[in-house]
């Protein structure tokens, strides 16, 4: 087989748009035409039809949260803001079913009746909160209605459960199912639905134990229903009246069940269901003020907190294993320590310094334990806690922290240069690289010396892998060249210098770095990084795969986020946005 | 006898129950299963490494001396029951994957439906319906309509479950737990009569109550079309009790079923959940409350650390390409090859357990084993992804549609065949009310596998 040099052109994903670079590639031809093996990506086109769409609010809304704000007409060159497609009858995740119940009980714990529901497919999307998987099937519906069962069991059994949820003591049913009800709705029940719970309660003493207390029997039978209610199950969403748009702004009760689950993963607490029975979630103003209080709120840092988890894949790190020989300093507990690393470096970033984008690439504030911190070379007295601590400066940012380092590591010592690269591009700066051609399975590195030569003999220029490897895998993965296999900084491999330079080609063109910090510098100030961030968010928030008229509140975003916007703030732009707060009517979703 | 989870043989209440129905009725009211248990990453068969799966004997009849004495050869394992068996090689997936191997096996395996072109790679989906689906919607009795999905393993968002389609995009979740299988399945079993009585009277009021409001839903005029399927596929689910034949096993063994919930994930409990989710797999079909069931062994490119000649070893997924990276590139694994091949008889032995546990139920015509269809299969190949030769092993013979006891070579056809024939056998039909053969992608041959067809 003979390589041959080819130009050809190489295809990513920027801002949105098909961005093109001409690079040098030199390929085996035979896989070339057989593997497709050239890097194209395509996330629609932003400039395509343009249904009705609002602009950003400002506090000026006439028509409900959704509605048109002071930020006026769209300015030239800008995608519009669009309001997506989506379900009116979004389900709670099992996370939030959880969580519910336990605030709604006003439980001291969470029941834990949850790890038992039939689990939700594997979504085929970055975050687990894809609403489109969620739907209620036969095994669903049989787990809720026993969980359903124990909880009223649980509750009516218990004079003090039952007082939390009935502080009065008033044993009249109809107080009783509208109180509970406005709870478990998130809304205030109609009369109809009154009704029918107080009869229901009428129709539980004799389907109780003998000689049960009526109004226990009652609350439990009532409590019961409720909870296999499609209207607790689900998130209804159905909207008010359409505004000028033409578009469904979402009433303040489903208002307040949208910001408290997005930024709360509950239901809402009590100040948020006031603010909707007052009309305070009437407009963008009102809206804007909730989410402040909600991002302050403790709670928030426990929901968004799954967001770096989730992006980082760190689950997974949980499950790394290195070879013992090489390392025999690695525990089965490391996984989880660098996990929770990770935790705490975001909510650090996130919350604690109000951080965003950049920060997030660039902060060397971390947290450690005695394990973690020796894979950094702290000195100190560490134990098992974890404590603040500053790294040095041959790292910078999530991308050397530890966690990354190793779950992208071999067994051996030799760090995975290419798995690194290749989330680096994919979740990083949202270049959409394919996989690798089925043929390609099972190549062994040779017998070269160092790691960066290996890989480089395999899937360099020259090679049948250069049209992904040589311009975006490699580059972004050989600038970790100096973390070893479980992340610690190493100066040679195999008795050579390391080497981690490359040039990478960033949209603002081909730029050179000499070392991970440098790299991580240079894609903190990306437009890529900007942008993949604000479409990780714009996913995580609006809990659904991204669609083509999300572009518009993506391009906003990412803007605010290059001009440095907090991540608080890229969050409380899109939660009162149009695209959040109203719905296209049914008639033209598909 | 069915074992019991504690290895012992123990007398199961369901059996007392089952029993008078055996005598009474026979085999032609028993119905007819199917269960497909699925490994991942290819097996060891002839590539640029020499063959160590398929028998050394043969395409043709098989004896289970010979086959026992094949000790270099995987399916060696299932020797007792070579009489029984088909070993179907010569079958292969009929279109391309788009992106990972892996994924897009797993989409075809029990869809033969063409992969997703978006989503693409690793979150590639299935355009079709798969077969343990399409058996239980067409076969089940009411209440009964849901195939068992089940999975051995660690979940860990990467390519989990893959085998199961309600329909096309629509992927199956598979539990992990069997003690929530335990308790969904049969959870009621140990109720006393007057309670389960008292239970049937307080769902039923509850149900009414929210059917009342789902309808109310349902009859709004500004449901889009996704919102409408989804609260219907709720409302259907919503189900009143019936109060009639239990199930259900002793309560030291549901006890190890919820001891073990711990565990799950733990690569070291592998074998041992496995075995349990097998014998809640034959209970269910014992008892016929299930038409088809899946099992999948470990996730999508099973990274599953099996325990082999006493040493923990890397992944599978790293052992079946051979090298220390789940990336395409990495130093070679030293004899990942044999590693590889034991890995193979390893979970072959976990089938043979299953068919240990249905060929101790026995009926008035045969075992339960004879009654259905149990499948070994694979969503590859072999070791590069190749979706040719994907290995068929069915076990039973579905009272008597299929010709059972061989070897056979299918030449090179497309796998929709041998659903379709699966299918068949446990009584699924086509459109004209004969046997099922239009399974999968209309573009594909259709028909059966008449090599196997008795």
């Amino acid at each position: 087989m003979v390589d041959q040099p080819l130009p050809l052109e190489v295809v990513v994903t920027r801002n949105g748009r098909n961005w093109s670079a001409l690079a040098p590639i030199a390929m085996a031809m035979v896989l070339a035409a057989s593997a497709g093996a050239s890097c194209t990506g395509n996330l629609g086109d932003p400039d395509a039809d343009a249904p009705a769409g609002g602009t950003l609010s400002g506090g000026e809304g006439n028509s409900g949260p959704g509605g048109t704000g002071s930020g006026g007409g769209t300015a030239e060159g800008e995608l519009p803001i669009e309001t997506a497609p989506r379900l009116a009858f979004p389900r709670l995740s099992h996370a939030q079913w959880e969580n519910t119940i336990q605030d709604l009980f006003r439980l001291d714990e969470p029941t834990g009746l949850s790890t038992s529901f039939y689990p939700d497919p594997n979504a085929s999307s970055t975050f687990d909160n894809n609403e489109t998987t969620k739907e209620v099937t036969d095994d669903l519906w049989a787990d809720y209605q026993r969980a359903a069962e124990a909880v009223a069991a649980m509750v009516a059994g218990s004079p003090d459960l039952l007082a939390r949820v009935n502080p009065t003591g008033n044993t009249d049913a109809q107080a009783f199912v509208e109180a509970l009800g406005r709870r478990a709705y998130r809304r205030p029940l109609t009369p109809a639905e009154v009704d029918r719970f107080v009869t229901l309660f009428g129709q539980a003493p004799p389907l109780d134990v003998e000689g049960t207390d009526p109004f226990v029997a009652g609350t439990k039978l009532v409590i019961e229903a409720m909870l296999q209610s499609p209207h607790f199950l689900y998130r209804v969403e159905l909207g008010g009246e359409p505004n000028e748009e033409g578009l469904l702004p979402l009433t303040g009760w489903e208002v307040a069940s949208k910001l408290s689950y997005t930024l709360w993963n509950t239901m809402p607490d009590d100040t948020l269901l006031e603010a909707a029975a007052a009309g305070d979630l009437d407009d963008a103003a009102g809206v804007g003020a909730e989410v402040d209080r909600l991002l302050a709120g403790e709670a928030a840092r426990g929901a968004l907190g799954t967001f770096l988890d989730q992006v980082f894949d760190a689950e997974q790190f949980e499950s790394v294993t290195k070879n013992a020989v090489t390392y025999p300093e690695w525990t089965d507990q490391h996984g989880a320590d660098l996990r929770e690393e990770l935790r705490r470096f975001g909510d650090h970033v996130l919350f604690d310094e109000e951080g965003g984008v950049k920060e997030l690439l660039l902060s060397r504030t971390t947290f450690v334990n005695a394990r973690v911190a020796a894979i950094y070379g702290l000195e100190g007295d560490f134990g098992e806690e974890f404590e603040e601590v500053e790294l040095d400066d041959n790292r910078a940012g999530l991308l050397t922290l530890a966690g990354f380092l190793a779950w992208k590591g071999t067994d051996s010592d030799a760090p995975d240069s290419i798995l690194r690269g290749v989330f680096v591009n994919r979740r990083i700066l949202c270049v959409d690289l394919p996989d690798p051609p089925d043929e390609a399975a099972g190549a062994e590195l040779g017998d070269e010396t160092t790691n960066r030569q290996k890989i480089e003999a395999l899937t360099g220029v020259g090679t049948c892998g250069a049209g992904c490897h040589s311009t975006f895998i490699n580059p972004a993965g050989f600038a970790f060249e100096h973390f070893d296999s479980i992340g610690a900084w190493r100066d040679e491999d195999a008795g050579e210098p390391i080497d981690a330079s490359g040039d990478f080609p960033f949209a603002e063109g081909e730029t050179t770095y000499t070392n991970a910090v440098e790299f991580s510098q240079l894609a903190a100030e990306s437009v890529e990084a900007h942008e993949c961030f604000s479409r990780h968010w714009v996913e995580f928030t609006f809990g659904r795969e991204l669609v083509e008229d999300d572009e518009g509140i993506i391009q906003h975003v990412t803007d605010l986020s290059r001009d440095g916007a907090s991540t608080k703030q890229v969050l409380r732009e899109l939660l009162v946005s149009p695209a959040f707060l109203t719905r296209k009517p049914a008639e033209v979703q598909p | 006898m069915l074992r019991g989870l504690g290895g012992a043989v123990v007398a199961l209440p369901f059996l007392e129950t089952f029993a008078p129905k055996k005598a009474k009725a026979g085999g032609a009211t028993t119905p007819r299963y199917a269960i497909f248990v699925r490994q991942g990453n290819g097996v060891c068969q002839e590539t640029d490494e020499p063959e160590r799966y398929w028998p050394s004997a043969g395409p043709g009849a098989l004896n289970q001396s010979t086959l026992a004495a094949d000790t270099g050869r995987a399916l060696s394992v299932l020797a007792p029951y070579a009489a029984k068996l088909n070993f179907v090689k010569g079958l292969d997936f009929g279109f391309p994957g788009n992106g990972c191997g892996h994924s897009g096996g797993g989409n075809q395996v029990l869809t033969a439906a063409t992969v997703s072109e978006d989503p693409a790679g690793n979150e590639s989906l299935s355009t079709g319906e798969s077969i343990d689906n399409r058996i239980a919607r067409e076969l089940g009795a009411p209440g009964a309509q849901e195939p068992l999905t089940l999975y051995v393993g660690r979940k860990n968002g990467y390519l989990d479950e893959v085998l199961s389609y309600r329909n096309g995009y629509e992927l199956r979740a598979a539990e992990n737990n069997p003690y929530n299988v335990y308790v969904d399945l049969f959870g009621l079993s140990n109720q006393e009569p007057e309670e389960l009585e008292r239970l049937r009277s307080r769902r039923l009021s509850v149900n009414d109550l929210v059917r009342e409001e789902m309808q109310t839903l349902l009859s709004r005029g500004d449901l889009s079309s996704k919102d409408r399927q989804r609260l219907d596929r709720h409302f259907t689910a919503i189900r009143d009790l019936e109060i009639g034949l239990t199930c259900g096993l002793p309560d030291s063994d549901v006890a190890d079923l919820e001891a073990i919930q711990a565990s799950i994930s733990d690569d070291a409990f592998f074998e041992r959940v496995c075995e349990m989710q097998m014998e809640l797999i034959a209970l269910s079909m014992a008892c016929g409350v299930r038409r088809a069931a899946t099992l999948q062994l470990g996730n999508g490119n099973d990274q599953t650390q099996y325990r082999i000649d006493d040493v923990v070893q890397k992944s599978f997924h790293k052992i079946s390409h051979r090298i220390d990276s789940d990336g395409a590139e990495g130093p070679p694994i030293p004899d990942a090859d044999i590693l590889h091949h034991k890995i193979d008889k390893l979970l072959l032995g976990k089938f043979r357990y299953l068919l240990d546990r249905l060929e101790e139920v026995e009926l008035a015509d045969g075992t339960l084993l004879d009654y259905g269809v149990t499948v070994m299969t694979n969503d590859l190949g072999n070791k590069y992804h190749s979706y040719s030769d994907v290995p068929f092993i069915l076990a039973g013979g579905a009272q008597g549609f299929l010709r059972t006891g061989q070897f056979v070579d299918a030449g090179g056809v497309t796998h929709e065949k041998i659903l379709n024939t699966i299918g068949a056998a446990v009584g699924c039909v086509n459109g004209a009310g004969g046997p099922l053969d239009d399974f999968g992608d209309p573009s594909l041959e259709g028909g059966l596998l008449d090599a196997i067809v008795a």
